[in-house]
């Protein structure tokens, strides 16, 4: 985990995002916890065995340059969260668990909620019904996260049709003696996402 | 959206969707800058410079 030869391997399971951290040469046991988690759905149905049925995928990715890790748990269709681990020292420390961001069934129900009760100023008008339409398919998806040394910005999380990813900051404070990561904007979604598809 | 990546000096991102549509746009401003239709979804993409 450094710019020279890689001394550690980390990964994650799938549906309960354990992440593992070994040793490449002795295949020592450096670290075992749980990375970022995802309550059990309500309103859907979503056995652990199986990513391919849950719609769940883990990611773990390192920060260059710092011992941080980034792990990410996303529900296809329903939400995804993110967590930052320092591995600076060896017992693993969260220093930062970001709210859950809704897609989906969840983000659905509060949409259909809010858009009934349009429905009954609007009488079932052509807007309501695109919108109403469009609110399908918030996914959440698998999920994908990038990151610049340069800037120390990281780049996770995207929302279809509504937000193309989160970007954050991430930066060392030298008063708390620890890193921050920061939420800097929503990027928007941009209409030509929606080539090929129709929309 | 399928996987995305940020330039070395962060100032342009590259986005694919899963419908086989790569966009790039401004970082800083969320500017759209140019995307292109691709006949086939790739898996993924990075900008190499």
């Amino acid at each position: 985990m450094t710019n020279e030869s890689p001394t550690l391997i980390a990964w994650s399971s799938f549906a309960d995002n354990n992440i593992t951290v070994a040793e490449l040469k002795t295949r020592y046991l450096y670290s075992n916890f749980r990375g970022a988690r995802i309550p059990r759905g309500t309103l859907n149905f979503r056995p652990s065995f199986n990513f391919l049925i849950s719609g769940c995928w883990t990611i773990v990715k390192e920060i260059p340059n710092t011992k941080l890790l980034v792990s990410l748990n996303h529900n296809y269709s329903e939400s995804a969260k993110m967590e930052i681990f320092d591995l600076s020292q060896k017992t693993v420390k969260r220093i930062d668990s970001f709210d859950r961001v809704l897609g989906g069934k969840r983000k659905l129900l509060l949409e259909f909620a809010r858009k009934t009760l349009s429905l009954v100023l609007l009488f079932l008008s052509k807007p309501f019904l695109l919108s109403l339409i469009h609110g399908i398919i918030l996914e959440t998806g698998f999920g994908d996260v990038t990151y610049n040394c340069r800037r120390g910005l990281l780049g996770a999380i995207s929302v279809e049709k509504e937000t193309a990813y989160h970007l954050y900051h991430v930066g060392y404070s030298s008063q708390k003696n620890n890193y921050c990561v920061k939420l800097l904007k929503k990027s928007k979604w941009q209409p030509q996402f929606d080539a090929g598809d129709g929309g | 959206m399928s996987s995305f990546d940020f330039n070395p000096t962060g100032d342009t991102v590259a986005i694919h969707s899963r419908y086989g549509a790569i966009l790039i746009s401004d970082l800083n401003t969320d500017e759209y800058k140019y995307h292109m239709e691709l006949s086939e979804a790739p898996s993924n993409s990075i900008i190499i410079r």
